[in-house]
């Protein structure tokens, strides 16, 4: 169960990396970085970001599930696929 | 239907209409709903708390997020007879504080981040300021009291210009302009008891006064999209059910460059308002392909001159026949529009003028500002009333109404050739097939002369070679951008429109 989480958090922190921080940012990028309160992503990033979660995983987020306190780092993004994916 | 004409002020038509829509649903925030009461209560409750002796200016600043604060403060402050002045937390704290000096309010109510700002910079405050932190506040029992003799003259709201250079400039609305705009609304864009507004955009940008006033007024359910979100309107949109929305055309075209705009996956869109930017006539098209049912109209106007005071209705026969923006169309009732050259002549037809507007809905000029106002509010050799001067160059097209042409003072002028800057982003959106492009002028000489162009722009199909040697064939030499350049997304300013400056600048930085 770990590992299949494990493995969600590597394709979305690869996805966010090259296409967010690689070249503008240099920090580290972890599970706990904050993406969205820090700044580092933008809303328009986070529309990138939720549409390639989405049809990678084949999973669609609901209203009521998209807030910035939901999708702040990369840890709370894969218990919600998780959730989602049970 | 509410009858803003015959009414004096914005407070007696909303409190008719909490009267008379109580037990229905007024807002949904933040996973909470509120019935009109409910609302009205709290939205009255915030205020109590100050007393009438400590009233001097009138003047309610709101610091707060998208929440229950922020909405039930706006609402509170208008059934006042008082007028709001909404900040954002996301301004900087010397734009806030600078804000907050210029109107010289009596209180500023805010949630726990605003809380937050004005801690940082306490030592700064006027000291005559008082700080209301209404976090977790309960409706309170005692509510304050009306002002009885609200006028027409007096001030509903002050919002402040984002203005790309300068200090931020406080237009003054008052509740004249507001109700003539309210009335021009409603009589355009049906809304009733059961309609659902998503409330995307900040509050402290003008399309927020449609959104809030136009859905209280009717009956209708509002939701906020939460702070952040903004982007991921198709999802609101259809979990939701929304009926109506404003939007600017950027979120439309980023949701469309993403692929979220399917056919028909926005059916319960009835009326869609866009305004703020250009909007790109492939992206009302797009629009309309997701949202079948829903009446797309393109609004235009300046915050001086309340919200929006031009409209054009969009038809989808169009899409083959037009390129570039969606035509800004015709004036609300009651309001006149000019076009004029750099003297104030009137601009031979089909030729691109200055716009300058006057009407009910015009506003007198800027908090503390004479001079600006003297430049901007004029008279007009010939006609009657107060003009104001727009600052953006539009053609009065016979078939279409009237088309934006971009700023009179923006116009770009490259190695002597006037260029208009959303012209080429149009020719750079077809070679590129990508919607989220933005053209600056760059660099600039010695002169402060612009000696060429630069594209930016968001996944392109094609590489910028291609680009650069596809806009050959569509342009002359000298409106070709001599750079493309791809960026992960483009910079957004507080008001969510592409910030070209910054684009510049990061032009002008060493690394780039």
């Amino acid at each position: 169960m770990n590992e299949v989480k494990d493995d969600v958090k590597d394709v979305i922190q690869r996805f966010i990396w090259t296409n967010y921080i690689e070249g503008k940012f240099s920090i580290p990028l972890d599970g706990s970085t904050r993406l969205r309160s820090s700044g580092l992503m933008d809303s328009l990033a986070t529309v990138g970001m939720i549409s390639f979660i989405e049809k990678e995983f084949d999973i669609e987020f609901s209203a009521l599930e998209l807030t910035v306190d939901n999708l702040d780092t990369i840890d709370q993004i894969a218990s919600l696929i998780a959730r989602k994916r049970k | 239907m509410i009858a803003f004409t015959s009414a004096t002020c914005l407070g007696d038509v909303l409190e008719e209409a909490f009267r008379r829509f109580s037990g229905q649903p007024a807002l949904w925030v933040k996973g909470q709903t509120y019935t009109y009461s409910a609302l009205e209560q709290l939205a009255r409750g915030i205020l109590s708390g100050l007393p009438a002796t400590d009233i001097r200016t009138g003047r309610v600043a709101i610091l707060a997020e998208r929440n229950e604060i922020a909405y039930a403060g706006i609402l509170g402050t208008v059934l006042a007879g008082l007028t709001y002045v909404p900040l954002n937390p996301r301004f900087s704290a010397a734009r806030i504080l600078d804000i907050l000096q210029q109107v010289d309010a009596d209180v500023v109510i805010s949630d726990n981040r605003g809380a937050a700002i004005l801690e940082s910079i306490r030592e700064s405050l006027p000291p005559r300021l008082a700080v209301l932190v209404a976090e977790g506040a309960n409706p309170a029992s005692n509510t304050r009291p009306r002002s009885t003799n609200v006028r027409p003259d007096d001030t509903v709201y002050i919002l402040f210009t984002s203005g790309t250079t300068g200090r931020p400039k406080g237009v003054p609305v008052s509740q004249a302009n507001v109700m003539a705009f309210l009335a021009n609304i409603c009589n355009r864009v049906p809304s009733g008891p059961g309609d659902r507004f998503l409330q995307l955009l900040d509050l402290s940008f003008d399309p927020s006064v449609h959104d809030l006033f136009g859905c209280w007024s009717t009956g209708g359910t509002l939701y906020s999209a939460p702070e952040g979100m903004a982007t991921m309107a198709d999802r609101f949109v259809r979990d939701f059910q929304i009926t109506h929305l404003s939007a600017v055309a950027s979120t439309a075209a980023l949701l469309h460059t993403q692929n979220r705009l399917a056919p028909r996956s926005l059916p319960s869109v009835r009326e869609t308002i866009f305004g703020g930017e250009a909007l790109p006539v492939n992206i009302a098209s797009a629009w309309r392909t997701a949202a079948p049912n829903a009446t797309v109209r393109n609004h235009y106007g300046p915050t001086e001159a309340t919200v929006a005071i031009t409209e054009c209705v969009w038809r989808d026969a169009w899409a083959p026949e037009l390129s570039g923006s969606v035509p800004i169309g015709r004036a609300f009732d009651g309001q006149t529009i000019a076009l004029v050259d750099d003297g104030l002549r009137a601009v031979p037809p089909g030729t691109p003028g200055e716009l300058l507007v006057s009407g009910s809905q015009v506003t007198r000029g800027y908090l503390n500002n004479p001079d600006m106002t003297r430049e901007k509010f004029i008279a007009l050799p010939g006609a009657q009333g107060c003009w104001y001067r727009t600052g953006d160059l539009v053609v009065d097209d016979p078939l279409y109404g009237l088309r934006y042409r971009g700023r009179a003072d923006q116009q770009l002028k490259v190695r002597g050739f006037r260029v208009e800057g959303q012209e080429v982003e149009s020719h750079v959106r077809a070679a590129s097939g990508t919607d989220l492009v933005a053209v600056v002028g760059w660099p600039k000489n010695e002169e402060g002369l612009v000696m060429g162009l630069v594209a930016f722009v968001v996944g392109p199909k094609v590489t910028p070679d291609k680009i650069i040697e596809s806009c050959r064939t569509r342009m002359p030499d000298y409106m070709v951008p001599a750079r493309v350049i791809t960026v992960p997304e483009l910079p957004l300013n507080a008001n969510g429109k592409i910030d070209h400056a910054a684009l510049a600048r990061s032009l002008d930085s060493p690394n780039s």
